[in-house]
């Protein structure tokens, strides 16, 4: 096997792999958002647009023509997550790891066709609740244990051209899909009354369906500002119950998403980068059960390239950033957001002719959710892998 | 785009930093493959859905069974472990009946003069003695009894003998000349007290062993019995245990085991079918059958009502615990257990085929349900549980996937069958001290995604 195929058998193997959840804030309305961004746009606290360059970001759907040539990207995400809550003492710890984008891109008909492979919504937690149950009149220790795990995902294929010699445009159509199961298990002490009470469980999954289209803007102005704008409008979503499902078939409405973003060389090797995103969530609140609220979540997210630092005698651009993004759902109905200061480094392992054909982009986050009386303080990592020019 | 197309043809392909490439790539997916996952988890419960609701129910008999029928005559004494001796103990008498291989006819044996170890067919036997082992526990006797041992006189077929026939099966019927065994060739008496020992040795005398030296198995047959009034004594084994000297070896003596090849016990009067209620256990064994209903919806308690709502359709999950809730009562002191006695609890497989249908695996967890002899006593009227959790939940599934229709009438017997002379009763239907049906169920609304 060439080096070429082993890796990319180890890319589409993990794109395939289960997601793990991240953060409790996935109990919130319908699941955590997550923005399927390489390492590149995490270390520039970017939302994934509006970048220098080529990209295979969904949320920029022009920019893939930009990369010319055939290429691949990876994005895997570890986050460790430090859990209180005011009025309770101590933390929880929990860690994950996700894979929350594939892409691939091919150059057709003069333009760029794209595959996409992404996370949406991170739906995974567990918890726990300790009681007491009077069994015939004996007190029995017992102990209710939820489970969910799944996510909602994304498929789409899209296609980019340049329409002009500094604009390109881009669109993407896709279907949503992935599936969530829940386990309600009541597990009862293994005391001598109650050693033959067998647990209680209540389960049900659902998968998911949906489609959604996102077109996008790109241009290069006077040569000095990159600015690229997308949007993406969705079908509802539809979760439909298994046949033992107890629970019943749900739609949730999908909002409009819009998306800006800008970059400029200040000095040379110097780039500024800014974007922002905003969705009105509301209107998923009328098909959220337990009375969950929902709200508008807005984006803003800005950071500093330096792109001509060489590091072992290949282009190695530094980069920070900082961003802060609204969440759609809070755990106490408050609003909640994520902030984070964002560093990372881009590491091209073969380059020709100043042409990277395969590189890794890592960022390393420090930040926070904060929703009501929750506090999530994370570190999250982001290693993506580029491949270009098979 | 053609100046691009054309650089492009000179890219040599993974020419360079292809090992760098492929290391970092593997190094990066196993670090992040090798990270244990640790799920979120809230500090309290306020992300749970709603709380499941556990409720107790009690059916009375009228509302969950019917039917009951007691059956007997399942397996006999010979397949037992044990045996039974008893002389006017509740107005019961008992037997039992020994029979022994062939003596051996060789022994391996240290040669006196060459000091190496060498088959001897020349054996002298210069004593014997039947050792029998008694349950200290299980006996009722507190003082010393007289227990006596004779030399059957007449054959009998181990399967099938019985107080009064030496041989009872289907066209060959064979009375004993006198019930209880027939006569016998005394041997010898002995006193045993259980506080001194749990065995007692009867020893042969030299006729007695030439006698069944070279017999056949038929004769090398004896009877233990009892011979003090108002005691049941069970045993546990019995051995003719042969003392031999070789010539090869003149100083050394040889203890040889002669294998006992059958063990049973007779007993009279044989016990009487109940009039009523539920018996478990004996030999032949007894088992207590009926048929189980269950109501498919329930309007209460109000504690599920208020969680799940009423009518409320029962389902196999909702059973966390289901339990015949059974009072014990005392039977006969001839059949009083002194032991625990074990409970196995079977789906009825075919009840027309009755007492013969074949039954399902076991219901109860490994070891079955082990029920106190008190309860058949000094605690009479306590109730005890028989689960039977997997029962109900197989009969409120209903149909399996090929269409089978779970049993729903259940059989009550002792684990393993027959496990013990004495059998175990609890009061029937009728009555104050009725069986009851105990259920645990667990129910909470439907799972909803949020």
């Amino acid at each position: 096997m060439s080096a070429r195929a082993f890796v990319l058998s180890v890319m589409l193997a993990a794109s395939a792999a289960p997601l793990h959840a991240q953060s409790l804030f996935n109990a919130a309305g319908i699941g955590l958002p997550v923005e399927a961004t390489d390492g590149r746009a995490r270390a520039l606290g970017s939302i994934g647009l509006g970048l220098p360059g080529a990209s295979l970001l969904p949320t920029d759907p022009a920019a893939s023509v930009r990369l010319m040539i055939p290429g691949a990207l990876l994005v895997v995400q570890p986050t460790w997550v430090d859990l209180t809550r005011t009025g309770t003492g101590g933390h929880r710890y929990f860690r994950g790891s996700r894979f929350p984008l594939f892409a691939a891109g091919y150059p057709v008909f003069g333009g760029m066709a794209t595959l996409h492979a992404t996370t949406v919504l991170d739906q995974g937690y567990r918890g726990e609740r300790p009681l007491t149950v009077d069994l015939a009149g004996t007190p029995v220790p017992a102990t209710d244990v939820f489970t969910q795990a799944g996510s909602v995902a994304s498929v789409s294929v899209g296609y980019a051209r340049m329409i002009t010699p500094t604009t390109s445009v881009g669109i993407t159509t896709g279907r949503y899909t992935g599936s969530v199961a829940s386990t309600l298990v009541r597990e009862f002490s293994d005391s001598a009354s109650a050693n033959q009470v067998l647990p209680y469980a209540s389960s049900g999954s659902w998968t998911y369906s949906g489609y959604h289209v996102s077109v996008g803007v790109s241009s290069d102005v006077a040569g000095l500002v990159r600015v690229a704008a997308s949007a993406t409008v969705s079908t509802d979503l539809d979760a439909t119950a298994a046949s033992q499902t107890t629970g019943t078939d749900r739609s949730f409405q999908m909002p409009l998403q819009l998306r800006i973003g800008a970059s400029s060389e200040l000095a040379q090797g110097l780039t500024l980068s800014a974007s922002a995103a905003r969705a009105d969530w509301s209107g998923i609140t009328a098909d959220l059960s337990a009375g969950a609220q929902a709200g508008p979540a807005t984006s803003l997210g800005v950071g500093l390239e330096l792109s001509q630092v060489r590091l072992l005698g290949r282009t190695s651009p530094l980069r920070v950033g900082f961003r802060r993004t609204g969440l759609p759902y809070s755990l106490e109905g408050d609003g909640a957001h994520e902030q984070a200061f964002a560093g990372g480094l881009s590491l091209a392992l073969n380059e020709t002719n100043e042409i990277v054909l395969a590189g890794v982009d890592f960022a390393l986050e420090k930040g926070n959710r904060t929703g009501g009386t929750y506090r999530e303080d994370f570190w999250r990592a982001t290693v993506s892998l580029r491949v270009s020019g098979f | 785009m053609k100046a691009t197309d054309a650089s492009l043809t000179s890219i040599p392909r993974f020419e360079r930093g292809r090992r760098a490439f492929v290391a970092l790539s593997v190094a990066l997916f196993a670090a992040v493959a090798a990270c244990t996952e640790r799920s979120p988890s809230g500090p309290d419960d306020s992300q749970l859905p709603t709380e499941p609701v556990t409720v107790t129910l009690q059916l009375d008999w009228d509302d969950f069974a019917s039917n009951l029928q007691v059956y007997g005559g399942y397996g006999g004494p010979s397949e037992m472990s044990t045996a039974i001796v008893a002389r006017s103990f509740g107005g019961m008498e008992s037997r039992t009946l020994l029979r022994f291989g062939s003596f051996p006819t060789s022994a391996t044996v240290r040669d006196s003069a060459s000091g190496s170890l060498r088959p001897d067919t020349a054996l002298t036997f210069i004593s014997a003695y039947v050792v029998v082992l008694f349950d200290t526990i299980a006996s009722t006797n507190t003082g010393p009894v007289t227990l006596a041992l004779g030399e059957t006189l007449e054959n009998w077929d181990e399967a099938s003998v019985d107080w009064a026939n030496a041989v009872d099966t289907v066209g060959g019927q064979q009375p004993w000349s006198q019930p209880g065994g027939g006569a016998v060739l005394p041997i010898t008496t002995r006193d045993w007290e259980r506080s001194v020992g749990d065995s007692v040795a009867f020893f042969l005398n030299p006729a007695q062993i030439a006698r069944w030296k070279g017999a056949p198995d038929s004769i090398r047959s004896a009877r233990i019995d009892v011979l003090t009034d108002g005691h049941r004594l069970e045993l546990g084994g019995a051995a003719l245990r042969l003392v031999a000297i070789s010539a090869a070896d003149p100083d050394t003596t040889l203890i040889l085991t002669v294998a006992t090849t059958a063990v049973t016990f007779i007993y009279d009067p044989p016990a009487a079918p109940p009039a009523d209620g539920i018996r478990i256990g004996g030999a032949p064994a007894w088992r207590s059958v009926l048929d189980v209903a269950l109501p498919a919806t329930l309007s209460g308690p109000p504690a599920l009502c208020a969680a799940v709502g009423c009518p409320f359709a029962l389902e196999p999950r909702n059973v966390t615990y289901a339990a015949l809730g059974l009072r014990g009562r005392r039977p006969p002191d001839a059949y009083q257990p002194t032991d625990t006695i074990t409970f196995d609890v079977r789906a009825v497989l075919s009840r027309a085929a009755l007492p013969k249908s074949p039954l399902g695996n076991s219901l109860v967890q490994q070891g079955g349900s082990r029920v106190p002899p008190e309860i058949f006593g000094a605690l009479e009227g306590t109730m005890v549980d028989i689960p039977i959790t997997a029962f109900v939940q197989g009969f409120l599934a209903g149909p399996d996937p090929a269409g089978r229709i779970p049993s729903n009438t259940l059989a009550l017997l002792s684990g393993p069958e027959p496990e013990s002379f004495t059998f175990g009763e609890f009061f029937g239907p009728r009555g104050p001290n009725a069986p009851v049906l105990k259920l645990i169920l667990t129910a909470s609304p439907p799972l909803e995604l949020r």
